[in-house]
């Protein structure tokens, strides 16, 4: 038996796996830049055409993941003008649960980066504050996509 | 997920109905993979899910749900 709330489930399910997929693959982007990046200026080679095509591949990664966010957005919108959507899939007791996890597991991520470039900056010397600054949130973000995304395939 | 063990018997049940978790689901307004987690022990719905189960199956709560023997207070 295949019903709506069955059928929009899945549907969220698609763009959030979606997304996280984008939203890792700029992850490993920004790393990769970051550290080829040093490298690139060091040898004068900022126009090299893998600095463009990194720059292309992020720009085309950044909007798949701003489509997903309203697509994702539009889908919420929809179920909560239905009211049996509503209870099934945002009302949820189960996708709350999760969702408080998932809360919990971007905090800690959020919170424990600093404290790990601080116990790297004792082996070497970080002089870039904008990547903490950069990362801390990010790493809370992917903690806490990452947690929600498992908990719901579980 | 809950470390509390409720046992449940929503599997009997379903089955006695002849009904997939996916048309329970639906009977109660939740996904599939709520009652999946429920039936696995995983997850121990509120006290509003737990008479909305018990109410499609026209049964008191506590034939659907129970807790483990060695959690029950004495006396």
């Amino acid at each position: 038996m295949s019903n709506l709330i069955e059928e929009t489930d899945r549907q969220q399910q698609r763009y959030w796996k979606r997304f996280l997929i984008a939203f890792f693959l700029l992850i490993v982007l920004l790393i990769v830049r970051y550290v080829f990046g040093t490298v690139l200026k060091e040898y004068e080679l900022n126009s090299h055409p893998i600095g463009i095509v990194v720059l292309i591949i992020s720009v085309a990664l950044l909007v798949v993941m701003f489509v997903h966010i309203v697509k994702l957005n539009r889908l919420r919108a929809r179920a909560a003008a239905n009211p049996q959507l509503k209870e099934a899939l945002i009302d949820n007791e189960l996708t709350k649960l999760h969702l408080d996890q998932s809360w919990k597991a971007g905090f800690i991520g959020a919170a424990v980066t600093p404290f790990a470039f601080l116990l790297i900056s004792s082996f070497h010397t970080i002089n870039d504050p904008v990547l903490v600054a950069f990362a801390t949130p990010i790493v809370g973000s992917a903690a806490f996509i990452t947690t929600f995304f498992l908990k719901k395939n579980r | 997920m809950s470390d509390k063990t409720v046992r449940n018997k929503l599997k009997v049940y379903r089955a006695m109905h002849d009904w997939t978790q996916e048309e329970l689901a639906y009977r109660v307004s939740v996904t599939r993979k709520t009652i999946n987690t429920i039936e696995n022990g995983k997850f121990v719905p509120s006290t509003y899910l737990a008479l909305k189960l018990a109410k499609v199956f026209q049964v008191p709560v506590e034939e659907l749900f129970q807790l483990d023997s060695e959690q029950m207070p004495d006396g």
